[in-house]
């Protein structure tokens, strides 16, 4: 088959490679039919996640049709179209039990590299290197899904591969961090970047009531999209003071909850980006934590920060006094969305949550490697590429 | 101040808490049996509704290693819990190139299953 495989940093190549197979009597083979970038990618491909091996297959939020199961496949069945979870979860440890199926304690087969990096191990995810298990990722003709019962949801009827292939990752992701961010009718939520994610959040925010959402970006054509299309707030930090903003715009308070969607690579023009960008570069840092850094300072007092984007390792600079002094509650989490996809289906069945604007740049497998490259230097108003194999 | 002699960490127990009865963790023992008498094991029910406690150690004399028993436990753990052990390989992938770091990751991904905080 055809897969995009990373070849070193910033180095993509569609290749030809072997078909995935069964391995374990619970998986499935899905054929991929809409797979999307995601910009936690960039991470890997930028070699800040240095776990990838050339070779390996990119790629975790995608969906497709199942065309070969498992013999203890219950639940599923060959010509179900459906969207897959990118975590890999087995459904039955406490952690999947308690819906924080992101920890699954039984699907990532390097506990070592996770337990040295971060005192625990986090489950499996697709195509993200072997800080997740090592799994091959989504941006190919055809990927083997473990767990297939409890990590597929059927696509419901009405809804188009360009509109759940988003419930894979995106809008779960979004849902989260709202939700679990605690939001509440009239709370006032701000939100760090104008991506998938972000948008996704900002949205979930609405739903749950908030009586006013603000995302702050600088790209023009993502704070577009939000105000067009998701009906929030917008804020392009490089156009004004973003903090004495977000503290009018809240009426001197602060954000109820501050969600930060944007990850290690976050930009800022101010002096604490230049830092933080000088540090990364030369490896005195793993991450870059500007936009968490926004977000203590830009919550309210006992307010709640939750933590979307990704990051790998080590930051500097971290403000723990706001966090203490301003009793802040920090969560952060990779996505939990098993329990969130059927209920975030319906939502974009009945068009409650919108994400075929998302898909700016459709194009085959075969131009991956230019969709990623117009998606990392957000060319073109790329917002998302999404690739058909 | 006092100088203490380092812990034996090859033959301190090592333990995982598995989602299930006790029956149901003896039941899933097969990779802890198999390391025949140089490993030994203990349960107990684990507090809050989370289980089963299983501990086993490597016995003095033994020839066992740590990730012997760190492997065995794991597995143990997903037989009972999941049904199935983890696995990736063998996995479809394009070119592998020879680099340091390629050497790097797959040492380290060699040795990972068998290493942790257990």
């Amino acid at each position: 088959m055809r897969a995009l495989t990373w070849q070193g940093v910033n180095t993509l190549a569609v290749e030809t490679v072997d078909d995935p197979r069964i391995l374990n009597p619970r998986d499935a083979i899905v054929r991929v039919t809409a797979s999307v970038s995601c910009g936690s990618d960039l991470h890997l491909v930028g070699g800040y996640i240095p776990t990838m091996r050339s070779g390996d297959i990119l790629g975790h939020e995608f969906l497709g049709e199942i065309v070969e199961v498992g013999s203890e496949v219950r639940d599923r069945k060959v010509g179900d179209r459906v969207v897959v979870n990118s975590f890999i979860a087995c459904g039955q440890c406490w952690y999947c039990q308690q819906g924080k199926t992101s920890l699954c304690d039984n699907t990532n087969t390097a506990p070592g590299l996770n337990d040295a990096l971060f005192g625990a191990t986090l489950g499996g995810c697709f195509g993200f290197g072997y800080t997740t298990g090592g799994y091959a990722g989504s941006h190919a003709e055809y990927v083997r899904v473990p767990f297939i019962d409890v990590g597929s949801f059927v696509v419901p009827e009405g809804v188009t591969d360009e509109q759940a292939v988003f419930v894979s990752d995106a809008v779960p992701t979004g849902w989260m961090g709202a939700f679990e961010g605690g939001v509440k009718p009239g709370d006032v939520v701000a939100v760090w970047g104008a991506g998938g994610v972000g948008q996704m959040a900002a949205r979930s925010a609405m739903l749950l009531g908030a009586s006013r959402v603000v995302v702050i970006d600088r790209i023009p054509e993502r704070l577009a999209q939000v105000r067009d299309v998701i009906g929030a707030e917008t804020i392009n930090y490089e156009e004004v003071d973003l903090q004495p903003e977000l503290r009018e715009l809240t009426g001197g308070r602060g954000a109820d909850v501050a969600i930060e969607a944007v990850g290690l690579e976050a930009h800022s023009p101010g002096i604490d980006g230049v830092y933080d960008k000088l540090k990364s570069n030369l490896r005195l840092q793993t991450d870059r934590p500007t936009a968490v850094r926004q977000a203590l300072y830009g919550a309210r007092k006992g307010g709640s920060v939750f933590v979307l984007g990704v990051y790998g390792g080590f930051v500097d600079t971290f403000p723990l006094g706001a966090m203490m002094n301003k009793g802040l509650t920090v969560r952060g989490s990779q996505q939990n969305g098993h329990q969130y996809i059927p209920m975030l289906l319906e939502r974009v069945q009945r068009g409650e949550i919108r994400t075929d604007h998302l898909a700016t740049h459709t194009m085959s497998l075969e131009d991956a490697p230019h969709g990623y490259d117009i998606f990392k230097n957000k060319e073109d108003g790329c917002v998302r590429a999404l690739f058909i194999p | 101040m006092t100088s203490e002699k380092p812990r034996d960490d090859t033959a301190r127990w090592r333990v995982v808490t598995v989602q299930r009865s006790e029956a149901d963790v003896i039941g899933a023992m097969a990779p802890l049996t198999a390391l025949g008498y140089g490993v030994e094991t203990r349960l107990s029910t684990a507090p809050g509704d989370r289980g089963t406690e299983l501990a086993a150690r490597i016995r003095s004399g033994s020839q066992l290693s740590a990730d012997d028993v760190r492997v065995a436990l794991r597995q143990t753990k997903q037989l009972a819990e999941a049904g199935e052990i983890a696995v990736v390989q063998p996995a479809p992938h394009g070119h592998r190139k020879r680099t340091p770091q390629g050497a790097l990751l797959d040492a380290i991904a060699a040795k990972s299953e068998g290493k942790g905080v257990l």
